[in-house]
């Protein structure tokens, strides 16, 4: 098999799980409206933290900051990741827990059912429907366009003539995620959907792992093998022979590629890191609202 | 114990914009930027606060209100 079936081979099988899991959990789906919005509130700490987790690991994450990350340097990481830790608990800490206390108390599964009630018109529901699908669409689309690209560039060269660079094209990616995914989430609802996300969070903790030790050492046995890499001896700085001894020696080698401007902030502005509070905040508040809360 | 805990989150809040680390370019451990290391800390000291904060500002009430609630409605049925 050549290596670009085996790719699509294992792709295909994470997507059938993801159906199979969806069918499994289908079981549990009790033919309430209740049930098929908030899985009648049965979603426990575990999956509700997983569920969470992986909805954060979107394209934005996986993919969006991984390559800003490559332009800008080690301050992506200040910008999005530590502020999100802080903003995203303090939106559910301060928002969450009192909407999700009055969605019980009052029965309401979505936000604009929240604020048709809370402002007493049924008119603003109308008005806010839209409105909020509109703000989603963004963020899904993100994710979407991500697969894409991301599916495209690991199989680069594998389909010769299927494609000018022969890697498989990015609308079929787009088209074969979007139709599991709405199978999973039409006919399953939010169980279904908190099973997909805990196995996909499963899946990419242990990959990330595996991946950041596997590109680890590649990298750093590319940068002995091409002369890159260097060591001190006597004061003297010396192109280095031997290959790494393990995975700190070889984050060691990597480290001595990063550029200084990459590895400083000298690409992030104070306005930046400001102004990207902001963006943990809306994605937290988002969040409030889909997730734990109703 | 409250109080404490919301001035460690402000704390967390302006500790992350770490002005003076920015040119800094030591790399810790041998291979970790500095500033890298600084913000996983800040990750790992929030993930510690908001545990705090679970344990020591959960606003328990709106759980018992809500639970008195649904007493009442099973009650009534």
């Amino acid at each position: 098999m050549s290596p670009g079936w085996i790719k699509v081979t294992i792709i295909g099988i994470y997507l059938g799980l993801l159906l199979f899991l969806g069918v499994f959990s289908s079981r549990l789906f009790r033919g309430t409206s209740k049930d098929y919005m908030l899985a009648s509130h049965s979603i426990g700490p575990f999956l509700l933290l997983m569920s969470l987790f992986g909805t954060t690991m979107t394209g934005f994450a996986l993919v969006g900051s991984t390559g800003e990350a490559f332009a800008e340097g080690v301050g992506v990481y200040g910008m999005l990741a530590s502020s999100s830790g802080i903003i995203h608990s303090l939106c559910f800490f301060v928002l969450g827990v009192k909407l999700w206390s009055w969605g019980k108390k009052y029965g309401y599964t979505t936000q604009a059912g929240f604020f048709r009630d809370r402002l007493e018109s049924d008119k603003i529901g109308l008005v806010l429907f839209p409105i909020l699908v509109g703000l989603v669409v963004p963020y899904l689309l993100v994710g979407v366009i991500s697969a894409g690209k991301a599916i495209e560039g690991a199989t680069r060269g594998d389909f010769p003539g299927f494609t000018e660079n022969g890697g498989i094209p990015p609308w079929l990616t787009e088209l074969v995620i979007c139709v599991v995914v709405l199978i999973y989430v039409f006919f399953g609802g939010m169980r279904r959907t908190a099973w997909a996300n805990t196995f996909q969070t499963i899946v990419f903790m242990v990959l990330g792992v595996v991946a950041f030790y596997l590109i680890a050492t590649g990298l750093a046995n590319n940068s002995v093998a091409e002369g890159r890499a260097h060591k001190v001896v006597d004061g003297q700085r010396v192109v280095r022979t031997e290959p790494p001894t393990g995975l700190m020696d070889s984050l060691r080698i990597v480290s001595q590629e990063i550029p200084k401007a990459r590895r400083v902030r000298a690409k992030v502005a104070l306005e930046d890191q400001l102004e990207t509070v902001e963006a943990p905040a809306s994605l937290g508040l988002e969040k409030n609202w889909t997730h734990g809360c109703f | 114990m409250k109080i404490v805990v919301w001035g460690l989150v402000l704390l967390l809040v302006i500790l992350h914009h770490d002005v003076w680390n920015w040119n800094n370019d030591k790399l810790v451990f041998g291979f970790m930027p500095i500033t890298l290391a600084y913000h996983a800390g800040i990750s790992v000291a929030a993930s510690v606060v908001w545990f705090m904060a679970t344990k020591f500002a959960w606003p328990t009430d709106l759980e018992e209100e809500v639970a008195h609630d649904a007493a009442a409605q099973e009650a009534s049925v």
